[in-house]
């Protein structure tokens, strides 16, 4: 113990020519010497408290005690301590039962020479009894750190035997299963589904001295189980053999469900995708590079996966020549401007077909306004563009249709339409020769003169009129709308139908609701409507004769309902509906296409038409036109 | 044409502006009109007792004019009629002609046709009514003849003499001559020429 002050010894010593002695030699063995005498068992317990002490040196024989006794209490009170007995009168017998009992050496008063090699040996040794003694205090608190470590956790930690079976599993085992982890006794809390294959990956590391890892079923305490991770890490010996696997087991239950969960909604996302026709894609802001492409993506501007991520201008190479400056303004304007684009434009399949695509860009922000990346999606709307040509188309051929049909019933209405026309003129002709006669006469009759010469005028002025008005009949125009008093109109479909009507007999009545709001409608269509429904009504009472009245009114809904109804043949039973479809006809030179006109007209003006039968005969057409649109009167 | 002839013209067109021009015309040269816009208006109101005619339209709303002039002779009312038509025809013509149409006039007419045709229908009118009015007063002088001299006007009619009579009829000859002198006056005769021919209209039957 080399103190930087002076060895410190307790000496039990009733000699002090001897303890002088003593220090005389141990200072010429070069130590400093600190000592303190004792000669009384009270003296000497009282230094051996003193816990500055490094040796002890005592004689055999006191006066009032004895070196034997000094050891034991040596022994049971600092064990550390060197003891060397200086004795002049130790025997050999007595010396070794000394040293039996647990004294470091003994030095004979007569051969003092070996005192001081005595010193420096028990010195020596005491302290590397201590180094050793503090190094394996330190060994047993780090294994102690160490197991505790492994205890707290949060994980399981198992070391097994290559064979599996467990040499140990730390607490939050048992804590978890409820059940020891001790030989094969882990194997019990393994799914039964789970337990084969886990043991022959596990069989398979061990023998080929690979790392192990694996997914398994743990079954809690409670009977539930729950995904955990094992991996595990073999030791190996000098030789590469296996001697012990070391692990951890991590619950990853949550981790598994966020997965499945994250799949799912991938794969959601991916079919969506699929289904709609639409890709997503994200270019980082900076960089200009593509991050991002959906599997869609791909599929729609036939890019192949594998080949990696398009960039920009491989991607502008698929569009069409003539958009491709359109969107690439839109896109600088994005990543310049930092605002989101909207586009539609084409795109060249590699089978020369094209697409349309409607494409959008959103400029992503970061903390500082800086564009992070900009999210693009691309819908395909190729089948929404051909569905709205198709349609455009449709319309164009219905209003010709619609135009074919009115221009064959005017020729149906011709006869008719001339005595129409005829009417007025006839009586113009009538007015003037009358006034003719007044003024010829003898006697002049001024007064009624005048009176034939204005009724010529308003004549001649109907009878204008109505070929003004039979003369949009035969337009063909596309559709218009504009503010339709619906009473007038049917006021001059009567005018019209008038003498069709007559000819057959057959009386026209109006029921008008007045006055009613007027509505935004296409006047020809709607005269159309009414001629077709009027002239059925006609028509299905020309053996008989009868009666067709129209009627108007403002339902409580808010639509306009117009009726026409007949006493004539009425509907073909059970055909209430059919009457209304292309092509269905009862009457043996129709073509089928007024009604289906009618509905066509009808619905197109957001409202609805259906017939019923009447009692005891006859049949009634109504329909309905919402006011939605409707300008104030 | 007689404006103290004191005649009606009848007019029936639904059209209300044809039926003033028409009515205005017939006005402008003297003649008294009556106009109806249905037919059954016209069928309700009693005929006047003097000559008149009926211009009507053929097209008519819940009747037609073939149909008027139908129901007019069904109800033994005798009125001539001319048809207004707004365009000629032929069918129809024909039919209306048939069965006893005055004239057939296609609109726009010249009013000189009207007026033509309205004077033909009135004299026929006229004509009837005479010819109506001799057999009315034949048959009430038929009436005042008693059952013999009724049996000797049927037997003179024949062409028989008085002789021929009284042997047919197993008298005396004095007493068919004076059964011939009372037929005679009675009937306001001249000569038996004279009683033949009023026999035939009133159609009594031929003896042999």
């Amino acid at each position: 113990m080399s103190n930087e002050s002076a060895l410190r010894i307790l000496m039990l010593e009733d000699d002090r020519n001897d303890a002088e002695l003593v220090r005389e030699l141990l200072e010429a063995g070069q130590f400093v010497c600190d000592l303190i005498l004792t000669q009384t068992r009270l003296e000497f317990l009282s230094a051996l408290e003193n816990d500055g002490i490094d040796l002890i040196l005592a004689d055999y024989k006191l006066p009032s005690f004895d070196g034997l006794s000094a050891l034991k209490l040596t022994l049971s009170a600092r064990p550390d301590l060197p003891f060397i007995f200086v004795s002049g009168s130790l025997g050999e017998d007595i010396a070794i039962e000394t040293l039996k009992i647990g004294a470091t050496d003994y030095v004979l008063k007569t051969g003092m020479s070996r005192l001081v090699p005595a010193v420096r040996r028990a010195l020596r040794e005491a302290e590397e009894r201590a180094e050793r003694k503090k190094a394996e205090e330190a060994l047993r608190r780090s294994e102690r750190e160490l197991r505790q470590a492994i205890e707290t956790i949060p994980a399981m930690v198992w070391t097994a035997l290559p064979d599996g079976s467990n040499v140990s599993m730390n607490r939050r085992w048992a804590e978890y299963t409820g059940s020891s982890a001790t030989g094969m006794g882990w194997q019990v809390a393994v799914h039964p589904d789970d337990l084969n294959r886990h043991m022959e990956l596990f069989d398979g590391c061990s023998a080929a001295g690979l790392p192990f890892q694996d997914e398994v079923r743990f079954r809690r305490a409670d009977g539930k189980y729950r995904w955990f991770l094992v991996q595990g890490t073999p030791l190996r010996d000098e030789h590469g053999n296996i001697l012990k696997w070391y692990g951890i087991v991590t619950d990853i239950e949550d981790r598994k469900h966020t997965q499945e969960a994250l799949r799912r909604s991938e794969a959601y996302l991916a079919e969506a995708q699929r289904l709609t026709h639409t890709g997503s894609c994200a270019i980082d802001g900076a960089s200009g590079e593509t991050v991002y492409w959906s599997e869609e993506m791909f599929r729609l501007f036939d890019f192949d996966p594998q080949q990696g991520l398009p960039r920009f201008d491989q991607w502008l190479q698929r569009v069409h020549p003539e958009d491709r400056e359109k969107l690439k303004l839109a896109s600088d304007k994005t990543f310049l401007e930092k605002v989101a684009c909207d586009a539609e434009f084409r795109i060249l399949k590699s089978d020369r077909t094209v697409k349309h695509i409607h494409g959008i860009g959103s400029p992503v922000l970061g903390p500082n306004a800086e564009l992070v990346q900009v999210v693009g999606t691309m819908v395909d709307i190729t089948e929404r563009k051909r569905a709205e040509e198709a349609r455009g188309r449709l319309r164009q051929l219905e209003a010709e249709l619609a135009h074919i049909s009115r221009v064959s019933m005017m020729g149906e209405l011709a006869g008719s339409l001339a005595h129409e026309i005829n009417q007025p003129i006839g009586a113009a002709v009538a007015n003037a020769q009358a006034c003719s006669r007044f003024l010829d006469s003898d006697e002049p009759d001024v007064p009624e003169a005048r009176e034939a010469a204005l009724e010529m005028t308003r004549d001649a002025r109907r009878a204008a009129d109505i070929i003004a008005r039979v003369r949009s009949l035969y337009q063909m125009g596309s559709s218009k709308l504009e503010t339709v008093d619906v009473n007038a109109l049917i006021r001059e479909m009567v005018l019209i139908l008038h003498n069709e009507a007559n000819c057959h007999s057959v009386a026209m009545r109006t029921e008008l609701d007045e006055p009613l709001p007027h509505i935004m409608a296409d006047r020809v269509q709607l005269q159309q409507v009414f001629m077709n429904l009027m002239l059925n009504g006609i028509q299905a009472m020309r053996n008989t004769g009868g009666e067709v009245i129209v009627k108007s009114q403002l339902g409580d809904d808010g639509q306009l309902l117009v009726s026409v109804s007949d006493t004539g043949v009425g509907l073909p039973m059970g055909k209430t509906d059919e009457i209304f479809k292309a092509f269905f006809t009862t009457k043996p030179k129709g073509t089928g296409l007024g009604l289906a006109i009618t509905r066509s007209i009808v619905e197109s003006h957001g409202g609805r038409v259906w017939a019923t039968g009447n009692t005891p005969t006859g049949a009634t057409f109504q329909f309905t036109l919402p006011l939605k649109r409707a300008a104030h009167t | 044409m007689n404006a103290d002839d004191n005649v009606t013209v009848f007019v029936i067109d639904d059209d209300a502006r044809m039926r003033a021009a028409t009515e205005r015309l017939l006005k402008s040269v003297g003649l008294h009109v009556e106009s109806f816009a249905a037919p059954k208006d016209f069928l309700t109101r009693k005929l006047p007792d003097a000559p008149s005619c009926l211009v009507l339209d053929v097209r008519l709303p819940g009747m037609c004019g073939l149909d008027v002039q139908r129901k007019l002779s069904d109800a033994g009312v005798q009125i001539p009629v001319i048809f207004i038509t707004g365009h000629g025809d032929i069918p129809m013509t024909v039919k209306a002609m048939k069965s006893g149409a005055v004239e057939f006039l296609t609109k726009p007419f010249r009013d000189q046709d009207l007026v033509d045709a309205i004077q033909k229908a009135l004299q026929e009118q006229r004509e009837t009514w005479q010819h109506q009015h001799e057999i009315q007063e034949l048959k009430e002088r038929y009436q005042t003849l008693t059952g013999r001299e009724r049996e000797v006007m049927l037997l003179l009619v024949s062409g028989l003499l008085t002789k021929q009579i009284a042997s047919r009829l197993g008298t005396s000859e004095i007493t068919a001559q004076v059964h011939r002198g009372q037929v005679m006056h009675k009937m306001h005769a001249q000569s038996p020429a004279e009683l033949g021919r009023m026999a035939e209209k009133l159609k009594l039957p031929a003896v042999n």
